[in-house]
């Protein structure tokens, strides 16, 4: 076995947004760091973007991890292929990537905080964990995150949400406007507008709120920078495609093609954090790409950690490497929340509370789709530009699952493959019908009957794609301990690491959330006056799961946004790392990411996660120095 | 191949037909002759000649096409293909009865798949819905923000997103 | 000190058209207005020919070239934009919307004397030559010629620099009253009004930003203190930035510069791939009388079109330069513009990729667009 004879400050395991901000973060502060990325690192290189986006041109299907190629001796679940062992009884649905960059590669953006009251479910609520921080703890290092992920958003706007959760210090701001709303959001705006829909007897008045998201938009002037507290000369400078030197932020051009790929890099992704961590602490960051970490080294004396052993490989498709070990004072695990668990568990590492790998958590994602009374101009803009926010919190949280209502700017594509699907039953109904019968996993029916050709066709096509639209329903999932990633040597991969594992289901109080959503779209349709076209009778092969809950069917969705399964507590006995994202059972191992989080609330996870690796890099630093 | 370029007038007149785009917005795509050779690698010659020959027999090419050329079993689905091509840029398999009864024996079925990147790029689909290809043409900043099509103006005389 | 005579780039022998205002401050703010009317016109005279070679490169093929140019016409659309804040901040009104505004294919640069003609082709070796003598300033101080105008643009924006420093010591000396920037300042296009990749707009308001805005159009284009790089990358760990000139040398020799290599010499550094080739370009050219007589009525139409939209381009860019900020309506006339500038990229598109005739039209107001060429 080769070792790598250096001796680095911090070993980070995995290069996506976590571990790339931990990196720059500990580098700038004089420390060397060395990562390891499972996958391949071709955005690391000059014209190594520009690769993915060609690669995304040529695929047939244009799934989210479409751009990104695969390795097989890092796999990931993703459409026709197995990489989970569902154990059920319902079907985990949601996957990650794995290259440099990690998710960030191919996510939407939107980058909500947490409520306050996330934070303390068990105790106003009587459901799921307290965090053993508070909303006010996380503030500081939310506004460092959004500063680096580049996010664009309005302060004021997000406060009027609910006024009493004072989610901004007074002279905060973003350090861009928010992207403006799409055209279907202002319809829906205005529709909404003095209307209420009452749920349980009680009554909601409609609104909706622009979505604060990592997207480049028009930069504000006079603010402080809250990574080191320096106030900015003039206007914030955007980032945009970081091997550009001429590239000074592009703004959002409306490619429409945020998932899965924005082709300008006006989204961010943690590419821009490595290039910085790289270039910006010359020598002291080393990345090493195809290095899947495959056991931690742990001193059964002293119990800390001695080192990282991975297999190192050179051709993707080709299952033989090299084994090393990685040696550092410090060790942080950052490699999504499931790929850690496992790493933890095979490495027998940091679980005297039984907790790593349990309390596995998604976002369930229920989708309601129709039609507009009127063309809203879908399939344009960002895939999302405002959610809908009424139940993200409020006193039902005591009886069924909070949930964020996400509106979509691209029509039904996910998940019903319009614009495509929609062509294909207007010009070949009858095929149309006898693939959908074969393969009911490619595409979902579709409410258009036609035969049509020519100008016929392509006025239909218009008619219908301007008024296609969809919501989608992230609901809140409670910790679970039986929802669990583990690991079994029968269940390897090719270069013989283990395969997550997964057992997974919906519990009551998450069920009774999906009831009140469909009960939600349904009023809101009617408000809108849109066509509803959601038939959770006609399945669709794409979605993660079918349930039947009190004689209705319903469908949901994996959101992507796994969390939980290595959680923070403020006891060793039932959470695995403590507040400074500290293991407590080896005092020189770190993890970071969103397996960390106690609960999922309703905000997409990454924000929260990357603010976490601020707050880590603080205590890493205090610990080294 | 030369025989294949020879019917690239009559196959853009017929495209203009199945598609409903002109002339310009069909040659604009620089796909045609990509288009055509695919679907003739797809469906044999002989259908071609025979789909692009019964559309363009008679002056009313349009009433060709409707009357004769889209319900007929053998040249239905072979225009049905021409359509998803123009606006998919893919090339959709032809139903495996198709094959069995027209199929030429030295042409197997051709597995679905995108035509090249520009095909991709270039997919009629979008222009026919009034936006731009995703993820290769943007529309620039917020232009979101309004209905596709309408100047200032006409958005100013009520037609905004409160009507 | 206030008798001293203050250091100008124009050689003192020459005389410009500054040099006739004598002590009039009205005339020097008139003429400057002129000057910076010119400028404006120069300054949108090198977009057409860049996109042109812009959108003639295959996508997905001559990466390095398409960076380059995309940069360099994004650059010279903020230099545009620059311009027109001088000019509102000195009291004038920028007008792009004359029918001798648009250059057409083929003239030299509005009042520069030794002006390539400005040809609209695809991407080739004679276009990045043409490119190469846009963007080379030329020497101050060659004579200027007798039926006005300038030498050469290194001349002419010289010559403006000078009149601003004159300008100022004589407001420094008491010999003129009127203060030149007498504009409104709600007029000026801001980051939040526009905003590229191509950098930030400054706000003209007073002799230190007009010379900071004067100071972008000139390094970008020609080089900072006659290095390579344009200088304006002042925040740690980025790379320096070309100036025009340069990224196009690069181009035409085919290799990148090294921080090493000297202004004067060719580039050495590694290879820059580039393919004019039909595998790589687009081979379209300007359309002549008799292609515009073979091609299909439908091309025409589409001809028609490209002019018409970029004849709004024009105008909207016009009332986004006269609008006030404050409400609104100033950002919203750019965010058009935006829209407009990207319609515009995707008809040359499509020009570029007409099966059996790819073409370039001719960049003209939309209300000649019945007149064949």
């Amino acid at each position: 076995m080769a070792k790598l004879d250096t001796l680095f400050d911090v070993v980070i395991v995995g290069a996506g947004v976590t571990g790339s901000i931990l990196a720059k973060r500990l580098a700038e502060r004089g420390m060397r760091v060395l990562l390891l990325e499972s996958g391949p690192g071709t955005g690391l290189d000059a014209g190594g973007f520009d690769q993915f986006v060609d690669r995304f041109y040529t695929q047939d299907i244009k799934s989210p991890t479409a751009p990104y190629p695969h390795s097989d001796n890092a796999p990931i679940q993703r459409p026709f292929v197995t990489y989970y062992e569902q154990r059920g009884p319902m079907n985990y649905g949601s996957n990650y990537v794995r290259h440099a960059g990690g998710t960030t590669l191919h996510w939407m953006g939107t980058c909500l905080r947490f409520l306050p009251e996330d934070f303390e479910l068990k105790s106003r609520y009587g459901h799921g964990v307290d965090w053993p921080i508070s909303y006010r703890d996380l503030q500081p290092y939310y506004r460092m995150a959004e500063w680096e992920l580049g996010v664009s958003g309005d302060t004021d706007e997000q406060e009027r949400v609910d006024p009493n959760d004072k989610l901004y210090k007074d002279d905060y701001d973003y350090p861009m406007r928010k992207i403006p709303e799409s055209y279907l959001d202002l319809t829906i705006r205005n529709r909404f507008e003095g209307k209420s829909i009452t749920i349980d007897g009680d009554s909601y008045p409609l609104r909706t709120s622009a979505t604060p998201a990592a997207r480049n938009s028009t930069p504000r002037r006079n603010l402080t920078d809250p990574r080191d507290d320096r106030p900015l000369d003039d206007y914030y400078r955007p980032v945009g495609d970081p091997h550009n030197p001429d590239e000074r932020g592009q703004r959002c051009q409306g490619n429409a093609n945020c998932i899965p790929i924005c082709p300008v890099q006006a989204k961010y992704t943690a590419l821009r954090t490595l290039h910085d961590a790289t270039r910006r602490s010359p020598g002291r960051v080393q990345i090493i790409t195809q290095a899947v970490a495959s056991r931690i080294e742990i001193d059964p004396i002293s119990g800390v950690v001695s080192g990282i052993r991975y297999k190192k490989y050179t051709d993707p498709q080709n299952p033989s490497f090299t084994e090393h070990i990685a040696r550092g004072r410090v060790y942080v695990v950052a490699a999504h929340a499931i790929e850690t668990a496992k790493l933890l568990l095979a490495s027998q590492a940091a679980n005297s509370s039984d907790m790593v790998g349990r309390n596995l958590m998604d976002h369930p994602f229920v989708l309601t789709w129709g039609l507009m009374p009127v063309p809203v101009g879908s399939y344009r803009g960002p895939g999302s530009t405002s959610g809908i926010p009424m139940f993200r919190d409020g006193r039902f949280r005591d009886r069924f699952a909070a949930f964020r209502i996400e509106i979509g700017n691209w029509g039904v594509e996910f998940p019903n493959g319009t614009p495509a699907s929609t062509l294909r039953s207007l010009v070949d109904r009858k095929t149309f019908n006898e693939a959908f019968r074969q393969h009911p996993e490619l595409i979902r029916q579709t409410m258009h009957e036609g035969d049509v050709f020519g100008d016929e066709l392509r006025r239909t096509m218009r008619y219908v794609c301007q008024r296609q639209f969809r919501l989608g329903f992230e609901l809140e999932q409670l910790p679970d301990p039986s929802n669990r990633v583990t690991v079994d040597d029968h269940f390897l991969d090719e270069i013989g690491n283990h395969r997550p594992v997964i057992n997974y289901r919906l519990d009551e109080y998450c069920q009774q959330g999906i009831v009140r959503a469909k009960h939600v779209s349904d009023q809101m349709f009617e408000v809108l006056g849109a066509t509803d076209e959601t038939d959770y009778n006609k399945p669709s092969g794409i979605a993660a799961n079918r349930i039947e809950i009190q004689d209705r069917m319903y469908e949901f969705h994996g959101a992507g946004h796994a969390v939980g399964t290595h959680r923070m507590g403020a006891s060793a006995r039932d959470s695995v790392v403590n507040p400074d994202q500290r293991t407590w059972d080896h005092s020189n191992l770190y993890l970071v990411g969103c397996g960390n989080f106690c609960t999922v609330g309703t905000a997409n996870p990454t924000l929260t996660a990357a603010a976490l690796a601020f707050k880590a890099a603080e205590a890493i630093t205090r610990e080294l120095r | 191949m030369s025989s294949v370029s020879s019917h690239l007038e009559s196959f853009y007149r017929v495209s203009e037909i199945l598609t409903g785009f002109s002339r310009s917005d069909l040659m604009g795509t620089g796909a045609a002759p990509e288009y055509l050779s695919v679907l003739t690698h797809g469906a044999g010659l002989t259908n071609v000649e025979d789909l692009l020959g019964k559309a363009l027999r008679t002056r009313d090419s349009e009433r060709a096409v409707r009357e004769t050329v889209w319900p007929d079993p053998r040249t239905g689905p072979l225009a049905r293909r021409v359509i998803f091509l123009w606006y998919l840029g893919t090339w959709v398999p032809l139903p495996e009865p198709w094959h069995e009864e027209f199929g030429p024996p030295a042409t197997p079925p051709m597995a679905e798949h995108i035509v090249s990147r520009n095909a991709y790029i270039e997919g009629l689909v979008w222009p026919a819905i009034g936006v731009n290809t995703r993820g290769a043409k943007p529309s620039g900043f917020a232009s979101w923000g309004s209905l596709p099509g309408l100047s200032l103006a006409e958005e100013s005389e009520g037609a905004g997103p409160g009507a | 000190m206030s008798s001293k005579k203050i250091k100008r780039r124009v050689p003192d022998h020459i005389t410009t058209p500054f040099d006739r205002c004598g002590d009039d401050a009205a005339r020097h703010r008139a003429e400057l207005i002129r000057h910076l009317e010119t400028a404006l016109k120069l300054e949108h005279a090198t977009i057409p020919p860049y996109i042109c070679a812009l959108y003639s490169i295959k996508e997905g093929t001559n990466h390095e070239a398409a960076m380059h140019i995309r940069s360099v016409a994004l650059e010279e659309m903020l230099h545009m934009t620059l311009v027109a804040n001088l000019l509102t901040a000195v009291g004038g009104t920028p007008v792009v919307t004359d029918p001798d505004f648009i250059l057409r294919h083929g003239d030299t640069l509005p009042g520069i004397a030794q002006s390539p003609r400005v040809d609209l082709a695809r991407l080739s070796v004679n276009a990045l030559d043409l490119f190469l003598r846009i963007e080379s300033p030329g020497p101050i101080g060659d004579p200027i010629p007798e039926h006005g105008g300038y030498a050469t643009i290194g001349q002419f924006y010289a010559s403006i620099k000078d009149e601003l420093d004159l300008y100022r010591h004589k407001m420094e000396q008491g010999k003129f009253k009127e203060p030149l920037f007498v504009g409104d300042p709600t007029l000026q296009v801001s980051p939040l009004d526009y905003y590229s990749g191509g950098g930030e707009v400054v706000e003209v308001v007073d002799f230190e930003s007009a010379r900071r805005a004067i100071k972008i159009i000139v390094d970008e284009g020609e080089g900072f203190d006659h290095s390579i790089f344009s200088g304006d990358h002042e925040q740690f760990g980025e790379q320096p930035d070309l100036a025009h000139y340069y990224k196009f040398k690069e181009l035409r020799v085919g290799r990148r510069y090294l921080p090493s290599d000297s202004p004067r010499s060719n580039p050495t550094g590694p290879a820059v791939p580039i393919d004019f080739t039909e595998r790589g370009v687009y081979q379209a050219s300007i359309v002549t009388a008799k292609v515009y007589a073979e091609l299909h009525e439908s091309v025409l139409d589409d001809i028609r079109t490209f002019q018409r939209t970029y004849g709004q381009l024009l105008s909207t860019l016009e009332d986004g330069f006269g609008a006030r900020s404050g409400d609104g309506t100033k950002s919203e006339h750019f965010r058009r513009a935006t829209e407009l500038m990207f319609d515009i990229r995707h008809l040359l598109t499509k020009f570029m990729k007409l099966e059996g005739t790819p073409i370039i039209p001719e960049f003209q107001l939309g209300q000649q667009s019945t007149d064949a060429p």
